[in-house]
């Protein structure tokens, strides 16, 4: 994820040669020049993408987008914004540190739990931790989420892999079935009521509300493009440093006097961050909040957006929620309850994503919008074999030599 | 010489795993500047050795002490901190980064200036004149030998006052490992001390001013280097000779 070269022609040779091979000079030319001018911007770039961004609900509802309008389009938009920001999140922790996190949305509950136990939530009868104003919740349901980050980061450093793959999920059906017990959780009944939001600042007075209003998606920008920023620079300072070297060669790292541990945890919480963030925004939106909100095909959902978009790429992540979120919208609606030999279109739309992430995976192993180290990774590990597999010959005919 | 001056000395060190003791309390000493030799067969301990003193994977009993101080109980980047820096067995280099982001790792732990990136970089460039050529290149796409001198490279980026070398001449060719043990001396008269195992005894034997022999987990032999390449025992064992 480090910034592009300059030259757009140099980039495309790096990244995606064959497309610069097919582009002529005269086409991009313009192109170089628009985008020198982009990154020239520094940071001014992100002011553009909140213009942009903001454009996106008034297209949607002016019908610029097939199948998503109105209401439901800013509904769909809304759950969209919500899970970029758990794959930003999440592709902290698989992108960057390389630690395979199958229970991300364990995070997620918990930022929004948070906000439900801790704001003038439910019934008279409901239990609460405080009866904080809403906005006051925001910070303590990420602190949250981010200690549960380092509660399971902690007890899991030893695990690799798989192992570790299978205690995450372990860690969000605990979390879940904890909730879904509990009595001052509600137990499966859940927690309603959950107090929205007011803005009263520079004169203009919002009173945010259940009704699908474009609002909630100019809450969930500033949140984006923050959560962009974080990534962004930490994967090019030296910690991103440090986590690629922990994910190419954990031996090798701890030999350099990379502290494995410290690192390791760090990613869960950094990535649990954005969840909590997430957690709370969807409470205070949604205000009705209980265990199967949460499932566990959330947490592979995300993953798959994570690994479709491209490991350790913002891009990527960003495209795989979009994907992940909207693809299923469209085909329901495009459908229109229509089924394929008596199979209903609608309810296989998740099957959707096994395909996807087969192809994908056969013709862009490295996602989508892959990485640059990613993509070196991937041609080293079969180089590396290659090199071992040559000693390992030479080391046999020596012997027969001897 | 005086028992006092050791830079790095280990007593009794053992070291397990699980049940098994991999290393049964061994002595062993380094002085400041030397170039010590730890030679023995497969399984013999050496690696686990190395490990243990770089606290990867902590011994389990006796004691590692660096400039007087105890190492148990650090954790392994606070002795790389310490100065002691581990190029370890197989390279291991990081296959995406480019050779100049590899050595920069080296760097990293120190939290070294601007200007020392730049006057470390350029040291090691004159001690392996390839890695300048190839700087920009990913490390996985360097030959073996390259990726030794960059491995080593990396680990002196931390500037190390014990150098800790797990077999340098894995899977390298004749002429490579004469020039890899070559810069192991250059870097030794500058100053760094040098600790090395190895399986290629008479090179490494060659190399360093003191030898150790560990068999089976146990120091059974502790000489003068020269003195080693000429005695019996070694030259049947791991020479080759009869």
């Amino acid at each position: 994820m480090a910034t592009p070269a300059a030259d757009l022609r140099s980039y495309l040779d790096q990244n995606y040669p064959r497309i610069s091979a097919r582009t002529p000079e005269g086409v991009m030319a313009p192109l170089g020049g628009a985008w020198r001018l982009w990154w020239r911007l520094g940071l001014l770039r992100y002011l553009v993408a909140a213009a942009v961004m903001i454009a996106v609900p008034f297209l949607i509802e002016g019908g610029a987008v097939p199948y998503l309008e109105g209401a439901a389009g800013n509904t769909v938009l809304f759950r969209t914004g919500i899970w970029i920001l758990l794959a930003l999140g999440l592709g902290v922790v698989v992108g960057l540190a390389g630690l395979l996190d199958l229970g991300y949305i364990a995070f997620f509950l918990l930022g929004a739990y948070t906000t439900a136990l801790m704001t003038n939530s439910g019934a008279s009868d409901q239990f609460h931790f405080a009866t904080w104003p809403t906005w006051a919740v925001l910070p303590v349901a990420i602190l949250v989420a981010m200690a549960a980050g380092a509660a399971l980061g902690l007890p899991t450093l030893r695990l690799r892999g798989d192992y570790l793959a299978i205690v995450t999920l372990g860690f969000h059906e605990i979390v879940r079935q904890t909730m879904n017990n509990l009595t001052i959780t509600n137990g499966s009944r859940g927690i309603f009521g959950i107090p929205h939001p007011t803005f009263n600042l520079f004169g203009i007075n919002y009173e945010f509300s259940l009704d699908p209003a474009p609002y909630w998606w100019f809450l969930l920008t500033p949140a984006i493009l923050l959560a962009v920023l974080m990534v962004r620079h930490l994967d090019n300072s030296r910690v991103g440093r440090y986590w690629t070297a922990i994910r190419e060669d954990e031996v090798a790292a701890a030999a350099m006097g990379v502290p494995v541990t410290k690192m390791k945890v760090l990613a869960f919480v950094i990535g649990a961050s954005t969840s909590g963030l997430a957690g709370w925004i969807y409470a205070v939106q949604i205000n009705y909040i209980s265990p199967n909100n949460f499932p566990l095909l959330d947490s592979i959902l995300v993953l798959s957006a994570v690994v479709i978009g491209g490991l350790g790429s913002i891009s990527g992540a960003i495209f795989g929620a979009v994907l992940v979120i909207t693809l299923p919208e469209f085909v329901r609606e495009a459908s229109g309850g229509e089924t394929i030999l008596g199979f209903d279109i609608e309810t296989g739309r998740i099957a959707i994503f096994g395909l996807l992430l087969v192809i994908v995976m056969i013709f862009r192993p490295g996602g989508v919008f892959a990485a640059r180290r990613r993509r070196t990774e991937l041609h080293e590990a079969s180089a590396v074999d290659a090199t071992l597999a040559a000693v390992s010959v030479d080391e046999s005919s020596s012997k027969e030599r001897s | 010489m005086p028992p006092d001056n050791a830079l790095l000395e280990l007593e009794d060190m053992r070291v397990h795993y699980g049940a098994i003791e991999a290393v049964k309390g061994i002595h062993l000493r380094v002085e400041e500047g030397e170039i010590v030799a730890l030679i023995g067969g497969n399984g013999a301990g050496k690696t686990t050795t190395l490990r243990a003193i770089s606290m990867v994977h902590p011994p389990a009993g006796g004691s590692v002490r660096f400039e007087g101080n105890e190492l148990r109980g650090v954790p392994s980047h606070g002795v790389v901190e310490r100065g002691i820096v581990q190029v370890p067995e197989g390279r291991r280099i990081f296959p995406s980064m480019s050779v100049r982001e590899n050595l920069e790792m080296g760097a990293f732990q120190r939290r070294a200036s601007r200007k020392e990136l730049h006057d470390d970089t350029r040291h090691v460039f004159e001690l392996f004149p390839v890695l300048e050529e190839r700087r920009k290149q990913a490390g996985g796409t360097l030959s073996g030998g390259e990726q030794q001198m960059l491995a080593i490279g990396r680990a002196l980026m931390a500037r190390p006052k014990v150098l800790m070398l797990d077999e340098p001449s894995m899977g390298l060719a004749p002429q490579v490992v004469e020039r890899v043990f070559g810069v192991i001396r250059n870097i030794n008269s500058e100053g760094t001390t040098v600790l090395l195992v190895e399986q290629n005894a008479h090179m490494a034997l060659q190399t360093a001013h003191r030898g150790y022999v560990i068999e089976t987990g146990e120091i059974v032999l502790e000489d003068d280097a020269k003195t080693l390449l000429g005695n019996d025992q070694v030259r049947k064992a791991y020479l080759g000779e009869e």
